[in-house]
């Protein structure tokens, strides 16, 4: 049964990069639970939005299907840089075949050695509002230990995810005292509201995968 | 196959120097931001990225080379992908699925590790988490994932301290030969000892860290296992100054199900043996 749904996850440790959407996220999960994951590549169109089963509700906008969940919303990050490091071990060059036994650019090419800067977000919760239905919601996040980049090397770790009911729908708007604030990206279209409040006009997508170029479109954000 | 997730309690037996660079001429130790109710604290911590290559697969490989006689024999490309990961050099747009089958099946330590052949990249499927500091500032999270109750822990200023050596040049001091019993510095020349020093988390301090292993074999996480107890043998270091003494870490498991360790480690230490000439080819076959 569809009802507005607030959903925060408990980190253990940093975000590295962007913070994730939950409707990216489930859908994530369960197309990997339909066998359609890691299907997409950047160089190839991907079919229209729609085609992977979720929990989250979608509704029309500006002519666009859209998943009724915010962004990520976390009450207070420390940004830093942290550096991810790798290095030929040449103290293992006995290993090697004798006759394989070459001098190696360190400096550029297979084996460059890299000392990679990446941002990284230091926050403890982050909160979605979304409508949906609350047990699939709870039955896909469940097996999400981990979030962002990196996860492998410990970025992410959500210790536990918490899902209560809410009476509002925030998934899209959020209405204040001193006007409607826009909560996630949608259409740039004359179905929005005219006295919207925290949006700037962007270029970028508004469904999932948010990171592949044939969702790119006009659009709204949150500012 | 399931989801394991494995907990550990690492005790510091000697300073802890896994540094993030250098502030002046003094070496800082890898901190970390964290939010608690007095502001942002920068607290040290493990890097998953370290436990992950010092405790998981450099003692994992260096045993399959040694075990497999791989040594002397192995090309840059293979043991670059044996401990490293390897890299994406070529691109190709098929997948070999029989190639990743027989990897799977030959390399358990892999499989949980994940790497890339030079035109596939393969998932790993180990999370290995960061090493959190045991103190005051971290309570929040130790107490809601590792069931650590709120017993007044010190703050973490209380377990950083401070290392210092000199090393000396040997060609900026004066020589001069004796008759008798060869060359030796001249007593009146200037000593030019070299201070070096930097930060360090003490001894007997704790990390709590963990591994997730989703959808995971018994044989990997035999391999896992197996891989620990090799790096716990060998002394157990992570960060730098491992050859000063530095680094070493004694690592408790605590475990969410009962498991036959002993059991699962002989398991992929049977499986990995019995494995040898099909594993060896694989390798080779992969970066031929």
């Amino acid at each position: 049964m569809n009802g507005g749904v607030k959903v925060t996850a408990t980190l253990g440790s940093p975000v590295l990069g962007e913070l994730p959407f939950l409707d990216a996220l489930i859908e994530y999960e369960m197309a990997m639970h339909h066998g359609m994951a890691d299907k997409f590549e950047r160089a190839i169109a991907i079919p229209a939005y729609g085609n992977i089963p979720s929990p989250i509700l979608r509704r029309m906008i500006g002519g666009q299907l859209i998943p009724c969940c915010s962004s990520p919303i976390a009450c207070h990050a420390d940004n830093t840089v942290e550096y991810i490091s790798k290095r030929l071990d040449v103290g293992m060059a006995d290993c090697l075949d004798d006759k394989k036994r070459i001098k190696v650019n360190m400096t550029g090419g297979a084996y460059k050695s890299y000392h990679l800067p990446f941002p990284i977000q230091s926050i403890t919760h982050i909160v979605w509002f979304a409508v949906g239905d609350r047990r699939g919601i709870k039955k896909s996040l469940h097996r999400m230990t981990s979030i962002g980049k990196k996860r492998s090397v410990g970025y992410g770790r959500v210790i536990d995810w918490t899902i209560e009911a809410v009476e509002q729908d925030w998934s899209w708007f959020a209405t204040t005292q001193s006007g409607i604030v826009l909560m996630r990206p949608l259409p740039d279209c004359n179905d929005l509201p005219q006295d919207m409040l925290g949006a700037r006009k962007d270029y970028g997508a508004v469904q999932p995968p948010m990171w592949h170029p044939s969702r790119y479109m006009d659009r709204v954000v949150p500012c | 196959m399931n989801t394991l997730t494995i907990r550990c309690i690492s005790e510091a037996l000697s300073p802890i120097t896994h540094m993030q660079g250098v502030s002046g001429n003094e070496a800082m130790i890898a901190r970390e931001p964290v939010t608690t109710a007095h502001g942002t604290q920068w607290i040290p911590f493990l890097s998953g990225n370290a436990i992950r290559h010092r405790a998981i697969r450099e003692p994992g490989v260096l045993w399959l080379i040694q075990a497999y006689g791989l040594k002397g024999i192995i090309s840059l490309a293979e043991l670059n992908f044996l401990m490293h990961g390897g890299n994406l050099t070529e691109s190709n747009r098929a997948e070999d699925t029989g190639r990743i089958a027989e990897m799977y099946r030959t390399w358990p330590l892999l499989r949980l590790l994940g790497g890339c052949l030079p035109n596939q990249i393969l998932a790993g499927s180990l999370d290995v988490w960061r090493g959190v500091l045991v103190c005051a500032e971290n309570t929040s999270v130790l107490c809601n994932d590792f069931g650590l109750r709120d017993v007044g822990l010190r703050p973490s200023e209380q377990w950083i301290d401070g290392y210092q050596y000199t090393r000396s040049d040997a060609k900026g001091r004066a020589l001069h030969q004796t008759a008798d019993a060869g060359l030796f510095p001249d007593k009146k020349s200037n000593t030019n000892l070299m201070i070096f020093n930097g930060q360090c988390v003490t001894r007997g301090a704790v990390f709590a860290h963990g591994f997730t292993c989703k959808a995971v074999s018994d044989l990997e996480i035999g391999a896992l296992l197996w891989s620990l107890r090799l790096w716990q043998a060998g002394g157990g270091t992570i960060g730098g100054q491992a050859s000063r003494g530095h680094g070493r870490l004694k690592m408790t498991l605590i475990m969410d199900e009962v498991l036959d360790q002993d059991g699962l480690c002989r398991s992929y230490v049977s499986h990995a043996m019995s494995l040898k000439d099909e594993a060896v080819a694989w390798l080779h076959g992969a970066f031929a």
